[in-house]
């Protein structure tokens, strides 16, 4: 039998993933690592990511995702070389 | 080892203290939604969940979090946001959108024009099928600035399709003396002089390009920019062209033919009207 899980997220749990992954918000609204925070996360693309843009997580070291189209084209692309 | 799956299953039998459990014991699938909104710690519809972390007892938390981090790091199961999700089936959806022509540029043009007009291809279909556009176009001008407006712009009106695909293909015709750098010359004055060039169609005449150019000099200039380009592709629309320039030369000896290059079926033409001087 395949069991297939998905996980998703809304805005008012971002925060609870943060907390899980060791991640905090600086107070420019900015992701950063909770062990130093000046530390900000990165995409793969090398931005910043803002709270308000956080649009998930996948595996790599840990893969942060943001919100928009071309990163859901980039995601699905990344996605489908996993399936 | 317990997979996530049985792990997701024996943490929501505990949150539920066993209640309902059979409701969706039978199910393959469970969509999963982490809601910090959510007025209960945990619905259960069918195979859709939706658990409120802050509402579950802090034991539960902690295992919720660890399945978390295990689903993601060991099984590689993303966790995504529910705004997100919506873009991502679009994608799915839109998957073929401009296929033939981002194929045909994709070993040509820089990667990151390529997932622009992919982008673009996808924000032109779903305007076409009435969908909401103004994030995602917003989001590609964030991502590629003024370029990624201009080529978005491009390709709801077609141009790759009756323009940029067909240059490609007649400078191909020039086989191994094909010359990637000449078309990717083109390509770029077409991209970013978008605003300031006129396409010749199969429908203009000599006079209506006449007026065209014209009209489009004059709005450049008030604007400070003194010239537009024209772009021809095919024999009858350079004999167009050709016409109308004899036209400009006749009736506006003030405008100025300052560059001219013709490559196999293809021309391009680019007039100046000088500033007024005062």
């Amino acid at each position: 039998m395949n069991e297939t899980i998905s996980f998703t997220f809304d805005q008012a749990a971002k925060e609870f993933i943060l907390e899980t992954f060791g991640k905090g918000i600086d107070s420019e609204g900015y992701i950063v690592e909770k062990s130093d925070a000046s530390q900000r996360v990165l995409t793969q693309d090398g931005q910043e990511v803002l709270l308000k843009d956080f649009a998930g997580l996948r595996k790599g070291s840990l893969i942060f995702v943001r919100d928009g189209l071309v990163s859901a084209i980039k995601l699905a692309d990344q996605l489908k070389q996993r399936a | 080892m317990l997979k996530i799956f049985d792990k997701v299953k024996t943490l929501i039998g505990k949150i539920r203290a066993n209640k309902s459990f059979n409701i969706f014991s039978n199910n393959t699938t469970i969509n999963l939604t982490i809601s910090g909104d959510n007025p209960k710690d945990i619905v259960i519809d069918g195979n859709i969940i939706s658990i409120n972390p802050k509402l579950i007892e802090p034991a539960h938390r902690e295992e919720f979090q660890t399945i978390l981090r295990e689903a993601l790091q060991e099984e590689g199961t993303p966790i995504l946001s529910t705004d997100i999700v919506p873009l991502l089936e679009a994608v799915q959806r839109y998957k073929d959108a401009g296929k033939d022509v981002i194929d045909e540029l994709s070993k040509i043009i820089d990667s990151s024009d390529i997932l622009a007009l992919r982008a673009a291809y996808i924000i032109r279909d779903r305007h076409k099928n009435g969908e909401d556009i103004t994030d995602d176009k917003l989001d590609v001008i964030q991502n590629y600035g003024e370029r990624g407006r201009k080529i978005c712009n491009l390709c709801s009106s077609d141009y790759f399709e009756n323009l940029i695909i067909p240059i490609l293909r007649e400078m191909k015709k020039a086989g191994e003396l094909f010359d990637k750098g000449k078309f990717i010359t083109w390509y770029n004055t077409i991209v970013e002089e978008e605003a300031f060039s006129i396409f010749v169609n199969i429908h203009m005449t000599n006079e209506s390009l006449y007026d065209n150019v014209v009209k489009k000099l004059e709005r450049n200039r008030s604007y400070g920019i003194t010239y537009a380009n024209i772009h021809a592709i095919g024999t009858n629309n350079i004999k167009v062209v050709k016409r109308m320039l004899e036209l400009i030369e006749e009736r506006r000896p003030d405008i100025q033919n300052i560059r001219e290059e013709k490559v196999v079926n293809t021309i391009f033409v680019r007039l100046e009207l000088p500033e007024k001087t005062a």
